[in-house]
């Protein structure tokens, strides 16, 4: 079974996500493997998402201790 | 006669501080609550009978000899169930952690024990505060309807009545979310307000620890009491803890007040919550403040940059549990956990990116337009059936109700400000809702005098939850 993204003709193999997931050492079934074949799908859609903006020069600066002057 | 647990938090403390009642009188009365409701709310992980009894007659003792050391001195407070407690079973809603004793507290508890707070009982929470809530936890409002979470036992708890205020953490709306289905005031603070220290991490670059309570006033004094500088974490912030309740009743007379309204007030925000957030504007408008339109298009990319980080790090944090113990995870927290991992580094940093830019956009906005604060609704909808979470909504929006409850939360934890729900209404079925105001970082005590001008006008805060009521 494959799961394809509504823009386009891409698809994920379960069967992919099942190998690369035990190979990371992930104990899961191939009921999971497709679930979360499903889910991973639904993220790569959801990253798109970033490029209606320009990220280009933008520095990935995660809040690890927010400072006062942040305002 | 007024029960002892109709008082909120702040009348309570007044009282004790007036000789008026006693500490364990408090403790005892939250416990006839939990009796009466628990079997019904679930809202308790663990209820610390004995040793609330205990604390409280240690509080009594010491008030009586004149060593009153504040306003939470003597007053029950629960505890959610991903904060550590010291040698009290903290297993945050998974049997990954079951029987786990902690031999420390977590830097809020610790500083609210300090404050002479007494521990009344651990709040359930979903799983890791990101799955399952098994058996679920049922909302006082409406048994069959989601009572908010991941705090899920904190909302429900001060909702029943069983404890005058409680500890929630919030990675992107977990205190916010149930604060409104549970017609409280809940407290994200700004990022690193409160320490993370010894909290149970969903992800270490969101999480906050924040208080959830019926009154303003109430939420200002336990924000107080838990909030510092902890040098054990990294993220936490060095800033001194004003006196949020300083300025409370000042008035907003003057205030600037933002309203985005492209996305906070899309399509999929029902009616009868428009209309009331539309009147809280329309009285603070009324109450001298100035309500300035912004635009935030950088809004539209902050569920996806949130999911994407969350995803990244708590994956990281249970990298070695969950080879461990993959089969104690309920199934909904594994397939999240895995997600994570499976998500390239690449995208991590994308995400942190459209963080980044959303943080530089809401802050600009502050800055240029002079603001004191923004409003929009909590959430677009009030809460949802139990069995209907992750159905699509009954009123034929194309979002689920799990999707719609965070869609006006998220972006506060990615730009770690302050931010506040605040009850403004109750539907047609009964089911309460609020507004949330957003402030800049570290002013939290302008969100909260903004948020009291409202409250001292209005009595959402009086209302009682009426499932429980015949109980």
């Amino acid at each position: 079974m494959s799961y394809g993204r509504a823009s386009s003709d891409e698809v994920l193999e379960p069967g992919i996500v099942l190998a690369l997931a035990n190979k990371m050492g992930l104990s899961i079934s191939p009921e999971e493997a497709e679930t979360l074949t499903a889910l991973l799908m639904n993220h790569l859609a959801a990253v798109d998402s970033f490029d209606a903006f320009d990220l280009q020069d933008v520095v990935p600066t995660p809040i690890f201790r927010l400072e006062a002057s942040d305002d | 006669m007024t029960e002892l647990t109709d008082l909120s938090l702040s009348e309570a403390s007044d009282m004790l501080g007036a000789g008026e009642v006693s500490s364990l009188e408090l403790v005892e009365a939250n416990l006839r609550a939990i009796e009466k409701t628990e079997p019904v709310v679930q809202a308790y992980a663990k209820i610390l009978a004995d040793e609330a009894r205990a604390a409280a007659k240690r509080a009594d003792a010491e008030i009586a000899a004149g060593d009153r050391r504040g306003p939470l001195h003597g007053i029950p407070i629960g505890i959610k169930d991903n904060i550590y407690t010291e040698g009290i079973v903290t297993e945050s809603g998974s049997q990954v952690m079951t029987g786990f004793l902690p031999d420390y507290d977590a830097t809020c508890v610790a500083n609210l024990k300090q404050a002479g707070a007494v521990l009344i009982g651990k709040l359930r929470c979903h799983e890791f505060a990101l799955g399952s809530n098994e058996p679920p936890t049922r909302s006082p409002w409406n048994l069959d309807c989601y009572p908010g979470g991941s705090s899920i036992g904190s909302g429900a708890a001060v909702t029943s009545r069983s404890s005058f205020g409680a500890l929630g953490t919030d990675t992107g709306g977990s205190i916010r979310v149930p604060s409104s289905i549970n017609n409280l005031v809940g407290m994200k603070a700004s990022f690193g307000r409160v320490s993370i220290y010894g909290v149970v991490p969903v992800a270490w670059s969101l999480d906050n620890v924040g208080p959830m309570t019926r009154k303003v006033r109430d939420n200002a004094l336990l924000l107080a009491g838990m909030a510092g500088y902890e040098p054990k974490d990294p993220t936490s912030a060095k800033q001194p803890v004003p006196d949020f309740c300083a300025e409370l009743e000042a008035g907003v007379a003057g205030a600037r007040i933002g309203v985005e309204r492209d996305y906070f007030f899309y399509d999929g925000l029902q009616e009868e919550i428009r209309a009331s957030v539309e009147a809280v504007i329309a009285e603070y408008q009324r109450l001298g403040a100035e309500i300035i339109e912004i635009s935030l298009p950088e809004l539209e990319i902050t569920q996806d940059a949130l999911f994407t980080i969350v995803l990244a790090e708590c994956s990281t944090y249970h990298r070695k549990l969950i080879r461990q113990h993959s089969e104690k995870y309920d199934p909904s927290t594994r397939a999240i956990v895995q997600l994570g991992e499976l998500i390239p580094a690449t995208h991590y940093l994308a995400a942190q990116q459209a963080r980044s830019l959303y943080r530089t956009a809401i802050n600009k906005a502050f800055s240029e337009q002079r603001l004191d604060a923004m409003l929009w609704p909590t959430m677009p909808i009030a809460t949802a059936p139990l069995d209907q979470l992750y159905a699509l909504r009954a009123d034929g929006y194309p979002e689920t109700p799990v999707s719609s409850m965070c869609h006006h939360t998220f972006n506060a934890n990615l730009a770690g400000l302050p931010a506040l729900s605040v009850p403004c209404g109750i539907n047609s079925e009964g089911l309460p809702f609020g507004f949330q105001l957003t402030g800049r970082a570290f002013d939290e005590a302008t969100v909260y005098r903004i948020a009291y001008a409202y409250e001292r006008e209005h009595d959402w805060h009086l209302c009682k939850a009426e499932a429980i009521e015949d109980l």
